[in-house]
């Protein structure tokens, strides 16, 4: 054949399209086994410290072993085997000398969040704005406010900008716990104090951290799935958006807990944090699956989903476990008198980092890691027995709970009925 | 010509000297199967998909699963049509998206109420059409950037509306007038296919949409025919627009919450399906009935997926890769002389 021929050309031309399609598709296929979707897989540990020699191995794929009080009172935590969990587990008994960051008030503070994407996000920052006014210790006039807006270029240019403009602190939802590691380390070798509020970074060099182990969180639902029916049966995952660590960080546990329970069977899917997603997923997966037994949810905006794609289809809704629990689900859930577990993720935990950023800028001792669940009240894991505790019936679906302040406050920030 | 093909028409004088198998019946056959899947690759791309789902997921072909997929192909179908339409013209609209995401806000419970948030809806449609349509005639930015500002702008739009408050739940009388069935046909089908058909004999049987093409294939020879070229654009605009509210409508009714992803994608996902149906940015070619096909190969694309519960980074692979090479064989096989 005449290497300079048409049929020559075009068979070289479709090469390359032909090359790239098998190349990115086997790239997929080898990597879509190595993380989420096994039970127990973690993140490699951190090298930068060596692990507690106090944490005993488990048998448990993806667990270390039982140690401090989990998200259910009284009960010991599994320590996982991922990164995050490990970081926790060698610094929470780490007390910090903050006496180098006292300063003055008013304080100059830049607040680098997730942002009012959803009623997580929203809440999250009336709440860390409502407790910094009411300290009356920082100048809220020159705040600087950073959100996430699905980039987390804008948050490493957020704290870049608070580097350049010296401000006293720095309170950071972290996105991407790799992605803001370099950059919390930059502002923490200029002197700035950065308390991480709930979510972190892939280093120990940021100065406080209050949060809930997403971990922890998924690990906790995903039990009460498990043990509830039985150990055995179907379970459809719906998790957040795919790459996001809290997303990644829950499945983790979550998984840890499923490969407890041999018999259980998962089909997994990313609803994107989304209910109008939640629908579509669960509508097909309701046509490929006969039997459900159990829900697992990232985020029960997406349970409200799962349950309208149920309903259509005249399905029974099976056990729902999950985390960050919506004033939503909860009104359907009283509606349709649903069993479920729910795992507090409380956005308001937002004032207890304000509380410790103020001590870290009056100078005063602060635990390296504070787990939300041994510092604020009424965060404990809870089903339909407390239900009207939480279901605020004057406030709308994006509502997360648990409250701070009056519903009035609510209200006035946009979460009415 | 084949209905909704008006572009085969014009065709450009070619540079390249024809072949052997451009001779003769044989090569009148080849050129006429190289057409076919130049102009409906996406049905093509469909049918191996059909196939592939016979052997590895025949959950598919279930009535649940068929009847979620075209409801999922109808909803985006409809923007599609708009985007065909723009595209014709030689421009694109970003805003869809945007448009899709403030209409259901504005039809959501506790808000203006379904009628007056269609209304206002539909206004808010047309100012944008008009807009869009102003920005790329006499100021002469680029629609790719005209309308991405415009989709930004919205946004900001819809978070002001809702203060933050980004989900509820859909009227009611939306909810079951979209769920409705018109016999063998969902309610967003029947829609789709009347637009769908609507436009493609509005673009091949009258005037003004057979001078729509001319002004697309070439806009300067239109402008000196004494084409109207710049009002056919604002008027694909503006049309594409209503077309976006029309399908933020079915979307909203079909799930029955509104939440701040809705709708997203859209814009990406309407242009892609429009240039599987054999549009081009060029201008001056498209189908609407390829652009139906584009529609229901991506619903059909995500049906199949979950169907086979394929992680989030495969999904987006398969994606890409189905496209990618459904475009590019549509592109390799265009017969010479057309563009």
């Amino acid at each position: 054949m005449n290497s300079s021929s048409p049929k020559h050309r075009r068979l070289r031309g479709r090469f390359p399209i032909v090359l790239l399609s098998s190349i990115s598709l086997a790239a997929a296929a080898c990597g879509s086994g190595s993380t989420a979707s096994t039970p127990g897989t973690a993140v490699a540990p951190s090298t930068a410290v060596a692990p507690s020699t106090a944490v005993a191995p488990s048998t448990t794929p993806g667990v270390v072993a039982s140690a401090a009080p989990s998200s259910t009172a009284g009960a010991t935590r599994p320590v996982m085997t991922d990164e995050y969990s490990q970081q926790v587990e060698r610094l929470k008994d780490v007390v910090v000398d903050t006496s180098a960051f006292k300063a003055d008030p008013p304080w100059t503070v830049a607040t680098i969040t997730e942002g009012p994407i959803n009623g997580w996000g929203t809440i999250f920052d009336l709440t860390m704005n409502t407790r910094m006014t009411e300290t009356g210790k920082f100048n809220m006039a020159k705040q600087l406010y950073v959100p996430w807006d699905y980039d987390v270029a804008n948050m490493q240019k957020g704290i870049e900008d608070a580097i350049a403009q010296k401000v006293d602190a720095i309170l950071l939802t972290s996105m991407s716990r790799s992605g803001l590691a370099a950059s919390v380390e930059r502002a923490t070798n200029a002197g700035i104090p950065v308390i991480q509020c709930m979510a972190g970074v892939s280093t120990d060099k940021y100065t406080a951290e209050v949060s809930a182990p997403p971990p922890i969180m998924g690990y906790d639902a995903a039990k009460a799935i498990a043990e509830k029916i039985g150990g055995k049966g179907t379970v459809v995952m719906l998790h957040g958006i795919a790459g996001i660590d809290a997303a990644e960080l829950g499945s983790v546990g979550a998984h840890a807990a499923f490969a407890e329970y041999p018999g259980i069977r998962l089909v997994e899917q990313n609803a994107n944090w989304s209910t109008v997603d939640a629908v579509n997923v669960m509508r097909t997966i309701l046509v490929q699956e006969p039997k459900i037994d159990g829900l697992y949810v990232g985020g029960f905006e997406m349970a409200v989903g799962a349950i309208q794609a149920f309903q259509e289809v005249g399905r029974d809704i099976p056990f729902i476990g999950g985390s960050s629990i919506t004033n939503g689900f909860l009104r359907v859930a009283k509606d349709l008198n649903l069993d479920f577990f729910a795992v507090h993720f409380p956005p308001a935990g937002s004032a207890t980092c304000v509380d410790t950023m103020v001590a870290v800028l009056e100078g005063r001792p602060v635990q390296k890691y504070q787990d939300v669940w041994n510092v604020m009240d009424d965060v404990q894991p809870f089903g339909p027995e407390k239900l009207d505790d939480y279901l605020k019936p004057n406030l709308n679906d994006d509502y997360v709970g648990p409250a701070m302040y009056p519903d009035q406050v609510y209200i006035d920030a946009g979460f009415g009925q | 010509m084949t209905l909704g093909n008006a572009g085969a028409q014009h065709r450009r004088f070619s540079r390249r000297k024809p072949t052997r198998r451009d001779d003769g019946e044989s090569g009148a056959k080849v050129l006429w199967v190289r057409r076919l899947v130049a102009n409906y690759g996406a049905l093509v791309m469909l049918t191996a998909l059909v196939v592939i789902a016979a052997f590895v997921a025949p959950r598919f072909f279930a009535e649940d699963a068929l009847s979620n997929t075209g409801r999922m192909a109808a909803i985006l179908g409809v923007v599609v049509v708009g985007q065909v339409l723009l595209l014709l013209v030689r421009c694109v609209d970003l805003s869809v998206a945007a448009i899709i995401g403030l209409t259901a806000a504005l039809v959501a419970e506790g808000g203006l109420g379904l009628g007056p948030g269609i209304l206002i809806a539909a206004a808010i449609a047309v100012s944008v059409g008009l807009t869009n349509g102003w920005l790329v005639t006499r100021r002469h930015v680029p629609a790719f950037i005209a309308t991405f500002g415009m989709w930004v702008m919205l946004e900001g739009a819809r978070f002001a509306y809702t203060k933050g408050g980004i989900s509820g739940r859909v009227d009611a009388s939306l909810i079951d007038l979209v769920r409705h069935q018109l016999g063998p046909l969902s309610v967003p089908v029947a829609i789709w296919v009347v637009v769908t058909a609507a436009a493609a004999l509005f673009i091949a049987r009258t005037v003004t949409g057979r001078r729509m093409v001319i002004a697309g294939s070439n806009e300067e020879m239109g402008r000196l025919s004494g084409l109207l070229v710049d009002r056919y654009k604002i008027g694909a605009f503006v049309v594409c627009s209503l077309l976006a509210v029309l399908s933020g409508l079915l979307l909203a009714g079909s799930v029955g919450y509104v939440d701040r992803l809705l709708g997203r994608n859209s814009e990406l996902d309407s242009i892609t399906a429009a240039l599987l149906g054999g549009a081009l940015f060029t201008g001056g070619e498209g189908s609407f009935l390829g652009g139906a096909i584009g529609s229901l190969l991506l619903a059909s694309l995500f049906t199949l997926i979950v169907l086979l519960a394929w992680p989030a980074e495969l999904q987006l692979v398969a994606k890409g890769c189905v496209l990618v090479t459904a475009l590019a064989t549509q592109s390799l096989l265009r017969p010479a002389g057309t563009r």
